[in-house]
């Protein structure tokens, strides 16, 4: 008895924990919550896959879950599809105004030019016509025209 | 000098050869670089920025093309083979706001001899200044490029075409595509200066 007792007191007995215990058990604890999350997604899939194999047994399961898995790849691509021609399309959109807006912009200045090269050469020493005819003024028209026209060059200086 | 060294001593002339070489298709690309510009986009009051290469171009033709929409058909025609359309045009709310240094820059790379100034009027009382720039290709018959600038006190804008583009046909887009038609409102207004 005697015996008994000193080998369980010597189990017993009071024994610190080893270095880095504390730690480890931190660790794990933070660990916990990940990994029940874990089970906790997995956990309805397991009671689908539970519920079909019970009910029409082992391969008609895999063939469901199959079948399943295929129609989930189906809609993801039309999604996938879907989003990439809306993609297009907005960026089809894009260049175009990108396209009209330079073309535009091109148009009006080209169009300044002509207009401005037009009238200096057809109105003898006035001014060239002006977009903006606020700041036209007559010491413009009564300016020194120079004009050059040299095989289709225009030149002038006003 | 070792036999070795003077094999390698005419390796110099390999890159200057491909340097001549390459000269010729450097002095034809039609295309400007407008970086220095991008710099006033923070003092403009109002900014268009168009960059289009080769790739978005045909990107939006195929587009407008599928799109089948008749409002596109003219800029359709005038985008067909072109390979860069480049665009920057800024309004400040007061004038000085650009140098005369960033328009030279623009300038000075128009001066390369394969690009023909056609049209040039300064007006240097306003402080004012349009030049048309065409880069005609080697049969002198094409057109590879187009530039525009445009500087007014209050207002500048550089235009370049990079490909084959009919100067008439985008200045004859008067109204359309939303492109004022000035030369009609003129005639309309009995040629009177506005």
């Amino acid at each position: 008895m005697r015996l008994f007792d000193d080998e369980l007191r010597r189990a017993l007995r009071r024994l610190d924990a080893p270095p880095g215990f504390t730690n480890r058990v931190m660790a794990r604890v933070e660990q916990a919550p990940a990994m029940k999350a874990t089970s906790v997604w997995l956990r309805p899939v397991q009671a689908l896959w539970n519920w079909a194999e019970a009910w029409t047994g082992r391969r008609a399961a895999l063939g469901l879950a199959a079948t399943a898995a295929i129609l989930v790849l189906a809609v993801s691509f039309a999604v996938w599809r879907q989003h990439r021609l809306h993609e297009e399309q907005r960026q089809g959109e894009l260049a175009r105004a990108q396209v009209m807006q330079a073309l535009r912009v091109t148009s009006v200045k080209l169009q300044r030019v002509r207009s401005r090269v037009r009238q200096a050469t057809q109105g003898g020493d006035r001014a060239p016509h002006r977009d903006k005819g606020s700041r036209t003024n007559r010491s413009d028209q009564r300016g020194d025209l120079a004009r050059a026209r040299q095989g289709g060059f225009v030149e002038l200086e006003i | 000098m070792k036999p070795h060294c003077k094999k390698l001593e005419g390796l110099w002339s390999i890159p200057v050869l491909i340097g001549f070489g390459l000269a010729p298709a450097w002095a034809q690309n039609p295309k400007l670089d407008l970086n220095q510009l991008e710099k006033l986009a923070s003092k403009a009051d109002e900014v268009v920025d168009v960059t289009l290469d080769g790739s978005t171009l045909k990107f939006a033709e195929k587009f407008m093309e599928a799109d089948k929409d008749e409002d596109d058909a003219e800029a359709l025609n005038i985008i067909k083979n072109l390979t860069g359309i480049y665009v920057k045009s800024f309004e400040f709310d007061k004038p000085d706001q650009y140098s005369e240094a960033d328009v030279e820059a623009i300038r000075a790379q128009l001066r390369n001899s394969s690009w023909n100034r056609m049209v040039n009027v300064t007006s240097h009382r306003n402080k004012e200044l349009d030049e048309v720039y065409l880069m005609t290709g080697p049969d002198s018959k094409t057109n590879l490029g187009l530039a525009v600038i445009v500087a007014e006190p209050k207002e500048l804008t550089v235009v370049n075409i990079v490909g084959p583009i009919d100067v008439d046909h985008l200045s004859a887009l008067s109204g359309e595509m939303g492109v004022p038609d000035f030369e009609h409102k003129h005639e309309k207004s009995g040629g009177k200066h506005d």
